[in-house]
């Protein structure tokens, strides 16, 4: 490395400073100038894309919390386009910056990474992201990471192993956040046994943070037509596993905000109220899971798809669990639990086996099988054998409402959050927590604090919600 | 016909006994009641009822009283409650206990089969249930989950006097403990059965320990895990060698012929003593929003009868049917696709009742008190109804 980029990379690593870094980063996807309009040929309205660049634009961000910004950079176009494009990022980004916005370059499929990634450092930019589906993903990172020190990859979910040490684990192998499956008459795909299929994230934000090593967790993906509502699911989905998901207005919104349609206005406005919310709230992301169950991953096995889908499916049957990679799985970390899956190690190592025997052999269970088991079957089996007296939380009457549980350093207090995936508000929700509470407190972004009354009955402590519209976090006090 | 059906079975479901039922039936009367909604109107309609079929003070004064609920399966249309498609409705619920405890009820139980690792109290909670105002409504109420043994020490053994497919039953313990038995069911169709009303509530008393299709081989299961279809729908295996073995092995294996028997067979051995059918609101094309086509309705009504099969043949005639139509005529056939092969009729419990002298089923013997017929009449045919779905 010549003196030149040098100096240019120390700028950069200032810069990230200047905007806290990444743990302290709220991002957004601000995309747009001409070679956006160029890459997403047929997306009206055109001019408010190209124009997407200008000051006013920084002003909607007075009064979120957003202070990071993806914008587009680099799509391998032709040079006189991405020539354009570079100028107008590297004036928009001094912008940002005076006003303590950090701005990460978005990079596409086709773009030159060499080439991008001295430009990046050369406009002063905080770093790149790599979006979309890069033929392979973490080589080009790796390659951009020779002139531009903070590159985060933000595509498949294969993409994330162990040993990579991007400053953010991101992905936008993500779902909606939603209530699936609708069938013609209304109801909710059911049985007479089952409940509705929800789509969420958390587990894999959960999951995304055991593998990063607490590293920040950012989701990538782009809603289609979301509502309001759907905008504060998706930051409360990724909220409730100490994530966060990368706001992403969508054309829609974008227009009436540049046009100044108060329903626009009103979106955007409740956007920032919900990212605030969890700001304000950024001490619960220190919070222990509740657990039943530890969920041994392995992010560097051959088996890591199937034990994302058994993560989703234990979430899905609402087992409070907690997720341990495999690096860090010591006698401490599965201390107190009841039953632990390990599934994911495929084989144990010596050390392994030796340690989960000596688990089994103190009573509690270790569940295993050299054959990835059945996702369904095994999430079932867990609860069976769990039993559902025996959960640290549990949630009556809340089908379309998932929960996160988790309790302070000191023990006191037991944090649930409840993300409500169907359109209509969830009502009437008893949750039951194990052990007595004498206190219980609501949370909502869009309500102040209440109290709530609880019930103490048998060694466990009831409270009723009267209504969960997207998201609510209840927090119990002993 | 089948040919392994009995002379007598012949006589219920043919259309001779549509000219003849068996005179031995009894008949008592059957009140109809209008009323809009779950709230406070509710009280007056049904304390009226009670009195229009004689009054239940003489019934269950200083006695002991064990309501069964239909609460069958999860799931939820929309945004309906189950107690507004599926369920008997929670406000009906604690309405009936009221009035119970008002006309000198000791004790009421409330009986309804759980799910695994939850107590009937958490089954209502899951479905938003407040169980504690509930609980208020009288002096001593109690909850059973009559799926396993749960407060008794052993299963009560009830006998059929003549059975169709069991000639007895091992049951909870609270079906036995108790004075006064009152079922209290939803009007709505059946897929299998055509309809869903107080006969057909008496399914869900056979607890799945022992009836479910993990039940042992020798004895109750009480950690069980399955429904009831292996033993009870399709006759595929009996019950543990602990409980009583069905009468003929040999016997038609078809739902449509084995569900209506079994729950005939299981009225005669926990008779009702009354009987009450929430169609307040409720639900057509289905038992429940897992079957395709299955759609809200309302149609106000409240049919209140001491004698079961007289209480169904009312409702059945409030919901557009002829009480007394032959297996695979409608209501009497399955509604959704069945396996390839498999037979689509299902036979009229109520002319099996009927002909086992249960109760009448005829609408000539059955006096009518409240709201007539016609002016109660919500036609489930023409509201969906059980037009085949394929």
């Amino acid at each position: 490395m010549g003196l030149g980029p040098r100096i240019a990379a120390m700028a950069l690593v200032c810069a990230m400073l200047d905007a806290g870094g990444p743990a302290g980063w709220v991002p957004a996807r601000w995309q747009g100038g001409p070679l956006e309009v160029r890459r997403r040929v047929g997306v009206a309205p055109s001019e408010i894309t190209r124009d997407w660049y200008s000051p006013r634009t920084l002003d909607w961000l007075e009064n979120t919390p957003i202070n990071c910004l993806l914008v587009t950079w680099s799509a391998g176009a032709e040079a006189a386009l991405e020539s354009e494009q570079r100028k107008l990022v590297t004036s928009y980004a001094r912008a940002a910056h005076r006003r303590g916005i950090a701005v990460l370059g978005l990079l596409y499929p086709g773009a030159d990474p060499g080439r991008a990634a001295a430009s990046a450092t050369e406009a002063g930019l905080d770093g790149l992201v790599l979006d979309g589906d890069f033929p392979d993903g973490p080589t080009v990172a790796r390659e951009l990471r020779r002139s531009c020190p903070l590159v985060i990859p933000l595509g498949a979910r294969d993409w994330l192993r162990p040993e990579a040490d991007w400053p953010v684990w991101g992905t936008q192998d993500a779902v909606a956040p939603r209530i699936r499956a609708i069938s013609e008459s209304g109801a909710v795909d059911a049985t007479p046994t089952s409940e509705p299929w929800i789509d969420s994230n958390t587990w894999l934000v959960r999951s995304l943070g055991a593998a990063g090593g607490g590293r920040p967790v950012w989701l990538g993906n782009v809603l289609e037509n979301p509502s309001a509502d759907g905008y504060a699911r998706a930051i409360a989905d990724a909220a409730a596993g100490g994530g966060r998901w990368v706001v992403a207005p969508d054309d829609a919104l974008r227009a009436g905000l540049w046009r100044g349609q108060p329903e626009a206005l009103a979106t955007w406005r409740r956007v920032g109220a919900w990212l605030s919310f969890y700001e304000r709230h950024a001490e619960w992301r220190a919070f222990a899971p509740a657990a039943a169950l530890g969920v041994i991953q392995d992010r560097a096995g051959k088996n890591w798809a199937m034990s994302d889908e058994n993560l989703n499916l234990i979430a899905r049957r609402r087992i409070p669990y907690r997720v341990i990679e495999r690096r860090e799985l010591t006698p401490a970390v599965i201390e107190g639990l009841p039953v632990v899956l390990a599934a994911g190690l495929a084989p144990p190592t010596e050390r392994e086996r030796s340690l989960l025997a000596a688990f089994a052999s103190a009573g509690r269970i270790v569940v295993y099988k050299e054959d990835p088991p059945d996702p369904e079957a095994l999430s079932k089996d867990l609860l069976d054998l769990i039993g559902n007296e025996n959960l640290p939380v549990r949630l009556f009457n809340a089908a379309s409402v998932l929960a996160q549980a988790g309790t302070d350093p000191g023990g006191g207090r037991l944090l649930v959050q409840l993300v409500n995936y169907a359109t209509e508000p969830s009502e009437r929700i008893t949750v039951r927590a194990a052990g007595e509470y004498r206190g219980a407190r609501l949370y909502s972004p869009d309500a102040p604090p209440a109290d709530l009354k609880t019930t103490k009955s048998g060694g466990k402590t009831d409270v009723l919600l009267a209504k969960v519209a997207v998201y609510a976090a209840l927090l119990l006090e002993k | 016909m089948h040919e392994n059906m009995t002379r007598r079975e012949l006589l219920a479901v043919s259309g001779l006994s549509l000219a003849a039922p068996a005179p031995r039936a009894p008949a008592a009367p059957v009140s109809i009641g209008k009323c809009d909604g779950y709230g406070d109107g509710l009280a007056p309609v049904l304390g009226k009822q009670f009195d229009q079929i004689g009054g239940i003070g003489k019934l269950v004064g200083g006695k002991t009283v064990a309501i069964k609920l239909n609460l069958t399966g999860g799931g939820r249309l929309g945004s309906y409650t189950p107690g507004q498609t599926h369920w008997v409705h929670p406000n009906l619920v604690g309405t009936c206990c009221q009035l119970l405890a008002r006309a000198g009820a000791r004790r009421i139980r409330l009986l309804e089969g759980a799910g695994r690792g939850e107590s009937l109290e958490d089954k209502m909670l899951n479905a938003g249930w407040d169980v504690a105002a509930l609980r208020a409504t009288a002096p001593i109420l109690e909850f059973e989950d009559t799926n396993r043994l749960s407060g008794g020490k052993r299963y009560s053994r009830l006998k059929v006097a003549r059975p169709y497919v069991y000639p007895a039953f091992d049951l909870n313990h609270a079906f036995e403990d108790t004075d006064v038995f009152l079922s209290l069911s939803k009007l709505k169709h059946h897929e299998e059965c055509g309809i869903t009303l107080t006969i057909k509530n008496s399914f869900g008393i056979t607890p799945n320990s022992i009836y479910g299709d993990d039940a042992g081989v020798d004895e109750p299961n009480e950690n069980w895990r399955r429904g009831r279809e292996a033993i009870l729908h399709y006759g595929k295996r009996q019950p543990p060698k602990s409980a009583p073995q069905e009468v003929d092995f040999t016997s038609e294996r078809f739902e449509g012929y084995r569900v209506p028997r079994i729950c005939v067979d299981l009225i005669a051995a926990r008779p009702v003593d009354l009987a009450i059918i929430d169609g307040i609101e409720c639900s057509v094309g289905g038992e429940g929003p897992w079957v395709k086509g299955f759609q809200y309705a309302k149609p106000q009504v409240l049919i209140v009868g001491r004698n079961p099969v007289c209480a169904d043949a009312v409702a059945t005639a409030v919901m557009g049917y002829h009480p007394r139509a032959k297996r695979g005529e409608t209501p009497f056939h399955r509604m959704t696709a069945a396996k390839p092969g498999e037979l689509q009729w299902a036979d009229n419990p109520m002319l099996l009742a009927e002909a086992v002298g249960i109760g009448s089923a005829d609408l000539d013997r059955i006096e009518v008190r409240g709201i007539p017929i016609k002016d109660a009449l919500y036609d489930f045919e023409k509201r969906g109804g059980t037009a085949f779905r394929p």
